[in-house]
């Protein structure tokens, strides 16, 4: 039953979907529970962009993505900060300008080779190379980022003004939580698709926060339950030949629609 | 050990402080009175140094600063645990407490009346519970300064005056210079305090006792 396990383009999208899964679960208490969840969908959008500017400009495109992705992700961080735009218009804005962009150069551009269906849905089986092993790294550029700063992204999540008060580098903090955050988004594009990875952000505090009662265990159950729905998501999704993306995020809301409604129960 | 020298503080138009000065010696007990929107909490905000004075300059001498900003800017609907908030209180950030700070935990778990709390959910506490949690936090290590704006407003009356007690003591035990921000003047106050009335600048500045004089003459306090 295990046999496509031999396969080394599952191996790959194995290792993929791990690195993402821990990667979006370690960002996802500091974004949600910080309302900031909104922010991987609208770099998402801009990722959108990113890409397909990178497809027309170079034969890499993620060389030209990530920086592009980073640069709005400071963006949307600085222009929420002044006092006229706020956080999510921010987004808003970004976003639907980089989306709109990045579809005229789609229909102007010339000798396209990527369709728009599989920049929407992405496709874990078909990454490439260098896609996991930048999945491997922005693993570790997360791990490394919030092992060193949990106590510190911990009070800015619960308490801004106290965090500037003990001195906190906040701005330093925070900025570096949106291009790290803009990094994983554009991988996860390609592989989750651009109308799903904002899923993985947001599903591992929404359904650890329903167990657990520490922030600390907030984050933990949040990365190994996302390990687990990716890897069921590529064991179900690869025999029934339907996008992994898709899967992932329905099995994330049975979970999360399982919990709520037991919930109450354990309660009484 | 705090100086302010002609401090200024604007936004946009709207003039929040005008011409602030004053000294406060180590080991003062300042309560801060003014009606609302008179800029009690902008002048606490330039003192915790979460707002920079548009003109005019801050000293301070004090090498740790413990704060109690009011509560409605804490999120308390977070999954985060009694620990956790405890612990971020101290001056270095770590990850396991010292025995001799888990015993200080523990002694003011106890002074707060809630030691069975100490591994429960914030979100699982009421608004009292959780206002005691954070002075935990602001006085855990030790501040040579301590700043409380309207730090009693989520507590229940009866444990008002055991929290006016603890102040008391942290002021004349271990001499800790307390700035504290309140609309009600009347249970929180000894003789030997100081008071000062803002209204968009400081009205009055002095002891207990010549505040009274002060009000007599016509200005009242919110």
């Amino acid at each position: 039953m295990l046999d496509f396990l031999s396969y080394s383009f599952i191996q790959q999208a194995l290792v993929i979907g791990i690195a993402l899964a821990i990667s979006a679960a370690l960002l996802s208490p500091f974004l949600v529970l910080n309302q900031q969840a909104m922010i991987a969908d609208g770099l998402a959008h801009v990722s959108f962009a990113g890409i397909i500017l990178g497809v027309v400009l170079s034969g890499e495109p993620l060389w030209i993505a990530i920086p592009f992705v980073m640069l709005a992700s400071i963006l949307i961080k600085y222009l929420s900060t002044t006092k006229t735009i706020n956080g999510d218009a921010a987004i808003g804005l970004v976003s639907s300008i980089s989306f709109a962009i990045g579809l005229i150069i789609v229909k102007k551009g010339q000798g396209f080779n990527i369709s728009i269906e599989s920049m929407l849905v992405g496709n874990i089986f078909t990454a490439t190379l260098t896609e996991m092993y930048l999945s491997l790294i922005i693993m570790a550029l997360i791990g490394v980022f919030v092992l060193i700063f949990y106590r510190k992204l911990f009070v800015m999540t619960y308490d801004l003004n106290y965090a500037k008060f003990t001195k906190i580098k906040v701005q330093l903090i925070g900025y570096t939580l949106s291009a790290l955050t803009a990094f994983f988004i554009v991988i996860g594009v390609r592989t989750i698709g651009t109308l799903l990875i904002s899923a993985l952000v947001v599903f591992p505090s929404v359904i650890s926060s329903q167990l657990a009662k520490s922030f600390k265990n907030t984050l933990l159950i949040g990365v190994l339950s996302s390990i687990l729905i990716v890897i069921m998501g590529i064991f179900v999704a690869h025999p029934l030949e339907i996008p992994v993306g898709s899967t992932i995020v329905v099995l994330y809301a049975a979970i999360l629609v399982f919990l709520l409604i037991l919930k109450p129960l354990w309660r009484k | 050990m705090i100086e302010y020298d002609h401090v200024n503080v604007l936004f946009g138009k709207f003039q929040a402080l005008t011409d602030v000065n004053f000294r406060l010696e180590k080991g003062s007990f300042l309560h801060i009175v003014g009606p609302n929107g008179s800029g009690k909490t902008t002048l606490v905000k330039t003192l915790v140094g979460l707002l920079k004075p548009s003109n005019g300059s801050i000293t301070i001498h004090a090498p740790h600063m413990g704060y109690l900003p009011q509560k409605l800017n804490t999120k308390t609907n977070l999954p985060m645990t009694v620990r956790e908030v405890i612990y971020s209180g101290f001056k270095k950030q770590k990850i396991k407490p010292s025995k001799e700070d888990c015993e200080l935990i523990k002694s003011w778990l106890e002074r707060m009346e809630i030691p069975h709390l100490f591994d429960e959910s914030m979100t699982h506490l009421s608004g009292g519970q959780q206002q005691r949690v954070f002075i935990i936090r602001a006085i855990i290590s030790n501040p040579d300064v301590l700043i409380l704006d309207e730090p009693t407003s989520a507590l229940d009356p009866s444990f008002r005056e055991k929290f006016y007690l603890l102040l008391n003591e942290l002021h004349q035990k271990y001499h800790m210079t307390i700035v504290h921000v309140t609309h009600d003047l009347t249970d929180a106050v000894k003789d030997d305090c100081l008071v000062m009335y803002v209204d968009q600048t400081v009205k009055f500045y002095g002891s207990y006792h010549d505040f009274h004089a002060f009000e007599h003459r016509g200005h009242h306090h919110a």
